[in-house]
Formats: structure tokens, C-alpha cells, sequence
């Protein structure tokens, strides 16, 4: 465990430095990430309240939702982007095949000279401005309880969004073209949870509760801080379960990129 | 012209290799267009609001994400591969503009993918169409000149916004501003109509509402026909304008290049 600790602050320092070798290019990034994000903030509040409320919830709720989600993908993101998506190019690249020879096993490896991503900073702070702002127009009275629960919500749907990252670059062990089936699962099927699920079928409830549990990183969380309905007949404690949910499809994603690397075959360059 | 309509076919034939990525390409789309079919029923339920009604809205999605994807291009980034790696000394050598090199490679590359995402799209929304008046003759040829002012003008947009390539040195992060621009003043993610007044006035004096906002406008005949000439004239108006900015831009930045190694 120590030795996982050194391992991680020293890598952490190199893809600091790495970032911040161009200065300029950093600030003119998280401006223009604010203002991608902002806008899409903005385009939420301003169709929710066009109409007052959607599905039972109001404009300011609706964007803690987006900011929970936007939130913990950047924390699950920072670590695991970099990782996730130059998989492909170290493997095709033969790359890859030195983490195999180091003597740490070659997830920790690949994940810890990917680097830390720092750019998420600016998702980080967006949703955070936002979220605040929400919760500020809605007189929200936090207890101490309820930042427990926030903080904790936020740790589970994080690593749900690992879980998707690792799961996506495990294609890559047995293909080097593009990877449209992970983009289908992971991006396509992520935009539901931008608006409250109970506006959708109760099949694609169903799926994102316990097939692909995105709902669990920022809908059943803002439903239990707001006190919004959850789908018709689910148990009254899902709500709750988002760190569980969060741990157990980590692993699972883990399981699956373990799995894959047994099947690897190097390109051989 | 000819040589254009070459990079164009080469463009288009190196898309079509990719068959497996456009079927999930095209459940992309369809899952999509499904949410904005949830979610617009969620909100508007069989009524219309501020005279939108629920077909509006699927016809509003369908012409804004096809366009959308037809120009969807990042000019920066290709101009900065070329200059990591020399290639763009020789694209400069071509006997053919850059600008028109790239408008049509980018139509070559997108065409495809654009059709196949919109065409099953559109044939899932007849089910939805039911209630929808298409629009006369003329406005489908007001729309026709608009939509293709309004592509012309995207293009331009981004085009411009990535010859700043040449003065940075990396620039992954203009399309960021891009989009955000697009977003909030050109209705590309919630259209204008439901824009609060401020942002509505703004609108207008900006590019952005004139790529595919207008357009639309014109195939709902939400704009009449006496004042039809108003977008188009203003479209193309900053078409004009923005092609002797880039142009001049242009000129320092081959002026101002310096290419690595090469």
C-alpha cells in the first residue's frame, strides 16, 4: 500500500509538469470548456423553465442532475480518460507490451503512467459553480447529513463513470479500429440520464437501473435530495445504493479488462 | 471545380469503408432522436406551446442535427496534425485552394454518415408526423437557399475559427468555443423560440442563428414570406463579410508559418 501511494504522487508530479508546460494552452482550454459546458447548462435551464417543470422537476433541479452527472465524470475522467483512450494507440504502437514487463501489474501500470488528466478541472468547477447556484435558487438548508450523503453519491457515481471508461478501452485489446459498440453504450445511452428517467418507458428504466446503472450516478442521488418520485413499484432504499453500485461495477469493469488482456495478442511492431 | 469534386469522391470513399461503425451509427442516431421524442412529449404533451407544437419540434431536430452533421468538422485540428507533421507544406503547394480543399473534403467525408444517421431517423418519425403541415412551394425553396446559405456559413465559421491554428501552437480547445457559441446564439441545442428576451435580441446580431435556426424557420413557415428576405439577406451578408476576413487572415497566416521539419 505505501509503495502504491509513492508510485501514485510520483506519476502524479511528471503529468502535472506535462500539463503545464504550456501554460497558455491550459487557461484558453478550461475557458472554452466553460463555456462549451455553460452553454449546455444554459440550453437545459432555458428549456425546463420555458415550460416550468419536466417530469415534476424544475430548472434548478434539473441542472443539479446535469451537475451531478458532469461532476462525477469529471473526477472519474481525471483518473482514467488518458488511460482509456490511448490504449488503443500504446497497443497498436507496441507500446503496451512494456507494461507487461514491469513489475506491477499492468492495469496499475497502464493507469498510472497515463497520467492524471488536470483539464477536468474545468468540468469539475462548471458543475460545482452550477450546482451551488441550484441548490442557492431552490433555499436549500444543507444538514450534515445531506453533504455525507452528496459526497458519497458523488464517490459511487465516479466510479460508475470509471467503470464505463475502463469497460470502453477494454475493446481495444481485440480490435485496434474504431470502437463504435462502446461509444453506442457509454456515450448514446449516458444522454438519458440528462433528463429525470421517470419522463422515459419503464424498459429504459429498467436498463438504466440494472443493466447499464447509469441512473445511479446522478438520478436516484438527486431524487433522494429533493425528494422526487422514484420509477413506479422500485424499492424505496435504491436510492441509496449508488456507492454499492459504484464499487460493484468498478470491479466488474476490472474483471472485464483482466479478462480481455488474456485474450491480447500483440501487433507485434 | 473538377479538381474539388475529386477530393470530394476520395473523401466520401475512404468514409465508406467503415460499415460495421455506421450501424451503430445509425442506433446512435435513433436512440437519439428517441430522447428528444421522450422528452419533447414530456413537455409539450399534445399542445403547443408559444405556438410550437410537437411536430415542430421533430422537425426542428431532424433539419438541425442533419445539418449539423454535414459540417461537422474540425478545421483546427486538421490544420494542426499538418503542421506537427510538414504535411502542410505540401497542401499549400496544391493547385487548389485550402479553403475549397477542405469544404470539400469535409462534405465528402460527412455525407455519408449524415444520410445514414438522418434517413432512418426519418423514416421512424413518420410515425410521429402525423399532425404536420408541410410547407409550400416557395417556402421549401426559400429553405433550400437558406439551409444552403446556412451550411456555407457554418463552414466559414469554423474554418475561421481554425486558421488561429497557425498562430497557436496546439488548439484542441477551439472547437470548445465553437460549439459553445453555436449553442447559446445559434439555437443548436434549444431553439430560439423558447430563448428568454435578452439572448433572442443578441441572436441577431450574431452569425450563429443563421446556420440552421433560419433555415428551419423557413420549412415550419414560421417566418412569412414578405419578411423571408431578411435572414437570407443577413446570412449572406455575413457570408461576404467573413470570407474577406478569412481571406486576409489567410494571407498572414502563409505569411506567418513556419513549419517544422517537414
Amino acid at each position: 500500500m505505501k509503495d502504491f501511494w509513492r508510485l501514485f504522487t510520483s506519476f502524479f508530479k511528471v503529468a502535472l509538469r506535462r500539463e503545464m508546460a504550456y501554460r497558455g494552452t491550459f487557461l484558453a482550454g478550461i475557458i472554452g470548456q466553460w463555456i462549451s459546458y455553460g452553454a449546455a447548462f444554459l440550453g437545459l435551464y432555458i428549456t425546463v423553465s420555458s415550460f416550468q417543470v419536466l417530469g415534476g422537476w424544475s430548472g434548478p433541479e434539473v441542472l443539479i442532475l446535469y451537475g451531478l452527472s458532469l461532476m462525477s465524470y469529471a473526477v472519474g475522467a481525471s483518473f482514467f480518460f488518458n488511460f482509456s483512450n490511448g490504449l488503443i494507440g500504446r497497443i497498436r504502437s507496441g507500446e503496451f507490451d512494456a507494461s507487461l514487463t514491469k513489475p506491477i501489474h499492468p492495469f496499475l501500470h497502464e493507469v498510472f503512467s497515463a497520467g492524471y488528466n488536470v483539464g477536468y478541472i474545468s468540468h469539475f468547477t462548471v458543475s460545482l459553480a452550477i450546482m451551488v447556484l441550484a441548490f442557492a435558487s431552490l433555499s436549500y438548508t444543507p444538514t450534515v447529513q445531506s453533504i455525507l450523503f452528496l459526497i458519497s453519491a458523488l464517490l459511487g457515481a465516479s466510479l460508475i463513470q470509471a467503470a464505463g471508461l475502463i469497460a470502453s478501452s477494454t475493446m481495444s485489446f481485440f480490435s485496434v479500429g474504431n470502437n463504435p459498440i462502446a461509444d453506442f453504450l457509454l456515450y448514446d445511452m449516458k444522454e438519458f440520464t440528462n433528463y429525470p428517467i421517470t419522463i422515459f418507458p419503464r424498459g429504459i428504466q429498467f436498463v438504466l437501473t440494472f443493466l447499464l446503472p447509469f441512473a445511479f450516478m446522478n438520478f436516484y442521488p438527486a431524487a433522494a435530495l429533493l425528494g422526487k418520485p422514484i420509477p413506479e413499484g422500485y424499492p424505496a432504499f435504491l436510492p441509496y445504493l449508488s456507492p454499492l453500485a459504484g464499487a460493484l461495477v468498478f470491479t466488474l469493469s476490472i474483471l472485464l479488462w483482466n479478462w480481455g488482456l488474456k485474450h491480447y495478442k500483440s501487433t507485434g511492431s | 471545380m473538377k479538381k474539388y469534386w475529386i477530393v470530394f469522391k476520395k473523401s466520401l470513399k475512404s468514409e465508406l469503408i467503415y460499415r460495421w461503425a455506421a450501424l451503430w451509427r445509425i442506433l446512435g442516431a435513433v436512440l437519439e432522436f428517441l430522447i428528444q421524442i421522450f422528452l419533447w412529449r414530456a413537455l409539450l404533451g399534445t399542445e403547443a406551446h408559444n405556438g410550437v407544437s410537437f411536430s415542430d419540434m421533430l422537425l426542428y431536430v431532424l433539419i438541425n442535427s442533419f445539418m449539423m452533421q454535414l459540417t461537422h468538422t474540425n478545421v483546427a485540428g486538421m490544420i494542426e496534425n499538418a503542421m506537427i507533421d510538414g504535411t502542410v507544406s505540401m497542401e499549400l503547394l496544391r493547385p487548389i485552394s485550402y479553403k475549397g480543399y477542405l469544404l470539400s473534403q469535409m462534405l465528402g467525408k460527412n455525407i455519408y454518415g449524415s444520410l445514414t444517421a438522418t434517413v432512418p431517423v426519418l423514416l421512424l418519425s413518420l410515425f410521429f408526423l402525423s399532425g404536420a403541415v408541410l410547407p409550400d412551394f416557395v417556402h421549401i425553396l426559400l429553405f433550400f437557399l437558406s439551409a444552403i446559405l446556412g451550411i456555407a456559413l457554418l463552414f466559414e465559421v469554423t474554418y475561421l475559427f481554425g486558421l488561429t491554428a497557425f498562430w497557436l501552437q496546439r488548439c484542441w480547445f477551439i472547437r470548445f468555443y465553437l460549439y459553445g457559441f453555436q449553442n447559446i446564439f445559434g439555437g443548436t441545442l434549444v431553439p430560439i423560440w423558447f430563448y428568454p428576451e435578452l439572448l433572442k435580441t443578441l441572436s441577431y446580431w450574431l452569425p450563429f442563428r443563421y446556420m440552421t435556426f433560419e433555415p428551419i424557420n423557413l420549412f415550419l413557415m414560421k417566418t412569412q414570406l414578405e419578411q423571408a428576405w431578411i435572414p437570407i439577406l443577413a446570412a449572406f451578408l455575413w457570408l461576404v463579410g467573413l470570407s474577406i476576413a478569412d481571406n486576409l487572415i489567410w494571407r498572414a497566416a502563409a505569411r506567418k508559418l513556419t513549419v517544422n521539419g517537414g
